[in-house]
């Protein structure tokens, strides 16, 4: 059937083709940037929602506080209470280091400091790198650090320290950091590393059983009472959340909304963005359609002539179809590489920033292309059943 | 194959076909493997008799039989498999694909039965004179160039019967003669029958019989 093919396709066609597949292309191209840039945005959405679900609480610190520390700790009793609000789904304690903490890192940036460290139960993690694990036969400790102090670090403290320099999320997992852990009259070297950021816990976190060990071996005195507990609550709008706190003169980070609203703006942008493009797509296909009508009624002589000559018109229409198939099959297997391609670039520029959305297409991607594909092929298929019959 | 027409008009014709003719409103037996000659002045409705008797006009009363069955009842896949491999045509406007050449044109019919090889298309070709031009696109030759390919290209197939609608009509003598005889051998090959639409009489073929679609001018 090469023959026909030469038919159909002949020099007043091709023109129309170019520009019906080209337009299908551009329209295609749109259609899935804009069903990623959607399910980036949701995952992002989504993420910080689940982050409204997690209050960190501790003690209002007032002038007493200067004098005993221990009054913003919280009793057992009040750790039960706490516990026992309907509100809260689960509870986790901070602890803290109570040996000395001595890091150098005046090899790599002249800076040598004290340092404290904090844990929690792993379940309360937002990010859990597969490194975030403890070795008690190995010298060397996970750190988790907050995002907000690399930020603090690099926006407020590099910039004003000519010899500090700005760091990336990379490059500052590859440095190594020399730590003195020592009390109870012994003392020990250890390397940590940060291993990832959290925007969840603003602290310094390392592994809780690591902890655990320090404070048993090096801390002076016994473990005290937490000062701050980190709560899975139900419901963020919950009233009585925000009641019992006050009434009990406990504070909280929960106005923390950076996210939130950052993520309300590319909503908007991808709300935007995926209109036009499902205008771009109607517009497309349109233009492929009516060009197509177009070709097909061009060749409408030319498929009289072959019915003339005894091709069978389920035979023409089959021919007919598999070439649009081929050409619509071409343009999306094009799209979704280039797209793939683009959106690697666009995710490592946005996990940089600090949204972390996976390096890949969704799977939907190929779906929705295959769907669109379909759907497209229906309409030619209707077409040249149409074009054919006479 | 036997073709039949049975009180034939084509719509167009009602009101002005003598009442005459040898053809409309009357009853035609084409037998198989009968040579028939139709005789009758332009704009009479020659090419409109072998396009309704080929399944392509709808457009008349009364009725044609192929074999004793209306071809009326005929599906599109009925016709197609017909044109392949019993009823072969040389229709006026010859039908052949301008932006093709002469070869592909050839080939779309032979390729779909396959009865004939190239270098019997070859044979065929160097008896017309026209062997050298079947590269050329036939939009680029001569109506008389073009009617040599289309009566090669008829012959490519099986067929019971052969439908020819002025087929020499820009054929200088002597090509008339060497495509008269390579059709009559075709048709002899195949046992097949033979219905020539022409402005008079001719000299080329022994008729069985002939049809005059106006007797007045007969």
């Amino acid at each position: 059937m090469k023959l026909t093919g030469k038919i159909f396709w002949g020099k007043q066609s091709r023109w129309q083709l170019i520009v019906a597949t080209g337009g299908f292309w551009i329209g295609l191209f749109i259609t899935l940037l804009s069903i990623q840039f959607y399910l980036d945005i949701r995952k992002i959405t989504k993420r910080s929602e689940d982050e409204k679900n997690y209050i960190i609480v501790n003690k209002t610190v007032n002038m007493a506080n200067m004098f005993d520390k221990t009054i913003s700790m919280f009793t057992e009793a009040q750790l039960d209470s706490l516990q026992g609000q309907p509100f809260v789904k689960d509870m986790g304690l901070f602890r803290t280091n109570t040996f000395n903490i001595y890091a150098d890192v005046s090899e790599q940036m002249g800076l040598a400091f004290d340092l404290y460290m904090e844990s929690v139960p792993t379940r309360f993690l937002d990010t859990i790198p597969a490194s975030f694990e403890w070795d008690s036969t190995d010298n060397f400790v996970p750190v988790l650090v907050a995002s907000d102090f690399l930020r603090i670090y690099n926006f407020s403290l590099a910039m004003s320290q000519k010899h500090m320099p700005q760091l990336s999320p990379l490059t500052i997992q590859l440095i190594p950091i020399k730590i003195k852990i020592s009390g109870n009259g012994s003392s020990r070297m250890l390397t940590a590393k940060v291993v990832g950021f959290t925007d969840r816990i603003p602290s310094v976190l390392v592994p809780e059983d690591f902890l655990l060990w320090a404070n048993e071996k090096y801390g002076n005195g016994p473990a005290p009472q937490p000062t701050r507990v980190i709560l899975q609550i139900d419901d963020p709008a919950n009233e009585r959340i925000k009641e019992y706190l006050t009434a009990k003169n406990y504070d909280t980070n929960a106005d923390d909304l950076r996210l939130g609203g950052m993520a309300n703006t590319l909503q908007i942008v991808s709300a935007i963005s995926g209109s036009i493009g499902g205008m771009f797509v109607f517009l497309s296909f349109a233009i492929f359609l009516m060009n197509f009508q177009l070709i097909i009624s061009r060749a409408k002589v030319e498929i009289g002539v072959l019915l003339d000559l005894g091709y069978r018109p389920t035979e023409l229409a089959n021919t007919l179809n598999k070439q649009f198939m081929r050409i619509l099959l071409g343009c999306a297997a094009s799209v979704i590489v280039i797209l793939a391609a683009l959106v690697a670039v666009l995710h490592s520029l946005l996990n940089s920033y600090g949204f972390e959305t996976g390096g890949t297409v969704s799977w939907i991607i190929p779906m929705a292309a295959i769907a669109l594909v379909i759907l497209l092929q229906a309409f030619i298929y209707l077409g040249i059943k149409a074009g054919i019959k006479r | 194959m036997q073709i039949q027409l049975e009180h034939l008009i084509p719509e167009p014709l009602i009101e002005i076909a003598p009442k005459t003719s040898g053809v409309w409103l009357r009853q035609v037996v084409l037998e198989p493997s009968q040579w028939t000659q139709l005789v009758a002045p332009s704009g009479r409705g020659k090419s409109t008799l072998l396009n309704i008797i080929y399944g392509n006009r709808t457009d008349y009363q009364g009725q044609v039989w192929i074999d004793g069955k209306s071809t009326r009842s005929f599906s599109a896949d009925d016709w197609a498999q017909l044109r392949r491999e019993r009823l072969s045509v040389v229709f006026q406007d010859l039908r052949l694909f301008a932006d093709l050449s002469g070869w592909d044109n050839l080939l779309l019919k032979q390729q779909l039965t396959e009865t004939v090889t190239k270098e019997q298309i070859t044979e065929m070709a160097t008896q017309l004179g026209v062997l050298r031009l079947l590269d050329k696109t036939c939009g680029t030759m001569s109506y008389g160039e073009r009617q040599r390919v289309a009566i090669i290209r008829s012959l490519l197939q099986p067929f019971e019967y052969l439908l020819l609608d002025e087929p020499f009509s820009h054929l200088d003598e002597a090509n008339r003669q060497i495509a008269a005889n390579l059709i009559q051998q075709a048709c002899q090959q195949r046992k097949a029958g033979l219905l020539i639409a022409g402005l008079g009489a001719d000299k080329y073929f022994t008729y069985h019989q002939s049809l005059q679609l106006d007797e007045t001018n007969g």
